[in-house]
């Protein structure tokens, strides 16, 4: 019976050590806010990982002087680069993202005229807000897109999932090739999007530029872009 | 030892039925629920990590996983009845003759020395009876 007490004793103690050593760790990796990436040096995409759907486009940082920014170039091909962010913060703290970028080339659209659905997603840029959940069957996603034709504004359901939601914040071509600067509030833009509140917490972004379904060329740059802060009042 | 027919009572000890059939069910299900669960969330977690596009993870995994899903829903109830139906026709081989042998004994404990015990060929405890026989012929032989 002492042994057994003993052993109790000796897990729960284990038990709530584990929890503690674990909320340690996942704030001293977290909570190192706003995350900035400027694309200054070839190094930035270190930290950011590719993600291939179809084909692969071609990201790398360009320089104009001491500028430095993200070139994404697909030609008939989808793939992401991706941010994971280690300590997953709550939306409703650090509502804000930023960013900005320019499309040089949309993918020709109206070879997708007679397609709809899954056939028809290609967008010349998007940037995602991914909120992972342990249960990936229920994991959200905004993505922001710049679009050729549709109205900004718009808010639709990914052809690929309900939880996956589109929100064009750019459309058309009258400011192609110039930079354009994006500030959104996640937590607003997320309840429009899905209706409620978010249930997880931001873990990780991403970067797109595709033409898969179109099988023609998309080109995009990203540059600076902040996530994980409040607005300044 | 032989001359029974065929049994028609497949609970015959309900108590120590149930007790056999929730530890078989515990010794099986519940490790493969584990290990399924275990194995499920390795495998689709590592693969969603791996594609990481949202896109992708809707197109490749989700339409798997729902399918995977369904033949679970409907697999898991259809071996898990198997498992008990199993349970019970094994567990009456052990309940039939502890039964007969409980009402037998006490006939003998009684004064029926000339009574012996009968067992079906396919139930347990065979050799316990054969024991138990071999003891009422010593009995009878010195009387």
């Amino acid at each position: 019976m002492k042994v057994m007490r003993s052993f109790k004793k000796f897990s729960i103690l284990f038990f709530a050590l584990s929890i503690l050593i674990a909320c340690v760790v996942s704030l001293t990796l977290g909570f190192n806010l706003p995350k900035w990436f400027p694309f200054t040096t070839e190094r930035s995409l270190n930290e950011w990982q590719d993600k291939i759907f179809k084909g692969k486009v071609v990201y790398k940082i360009e320089h104009s002087g001491p500028q430095g920014y993200l070139h994404a170039l697909s030609i008939g091909s989808a793939s992401a680069i991706f941010y994971r962010i280690r300590g997953r913060f709550n939306t409703e703290d650090y509502p804000m993202i930023s960013w900005k970028w320019k499309v040089i080339r949309f993918p020709d659209k109206k070879k997708l005229k007679m397609r709809q659905g899954i056939e028809s997603d290609d967008y010349a840029a998007r940037v995602y807000v991914i909120f992972p959940s342990i249960n990936f069957l229920v994991s959200k996603a905004l993505e922001y897109v710049w679009d050729e034709s549709l109205p900004e504004g718009t808010i639709s359901e990914s052809p690929y999932s309900k939880n996956i939601r589109l929100m064009v914040v750019q459309t058309g071509r009258d400011k192609l090739d110039s930079w354009i600067f994006e500030e959104r509030n996640i937590f607003q833009d997320y309840r429009k999007a899905f209706g409620r509140n978010p249930s997880v917490k931001i873990g990780a972004i991403a970067l797109m530029s595709d033409a898969d379904n179109s099988q023609d060329i998309s080109e995009a740059y990203f540059d600076e872009i902040k996530i994980g802060y409040k607005k300044e009042r | 030892m032989k001359g029974l027919g065929r049994r028609r009572k497949y609970f015959i000890k309900p108590g120590l039925q149930v007790r056999y059939l929730r530890v078989i069910l515990i010794a099986v299900i519940l490790p493969v629920c584990l290990f399924s669960v275990c194995l499920y969330y390795l495998i689709f977690y590592m693969m969603a990590e791996q594609l990481g596009i949202p896109e992708s993870i809707a197109y490749n995994i989700v339409p798997v996983v729902t399918k995977i899903n369904l033949i679970l829903l409907f697999g898991l109830p259809i071996i898990s009845i198997g498992i008990l139906f199993w349970g019970v026709l094994i567990s009456h081989r052990i309940a039939g003759p502890l039964y007969r042998l409980e009402k037998e004994l006490d006939k003998i404990a009684k004064g029926d020395f000339s009574l012996r015990l009968k067992i079906r060929s396919k139930d347990e405890l065979g050799s316990i009876v054969k024991g138990v026989n071999k003891i009422l012929d010593k009995i009878e032989e010195k009387q």
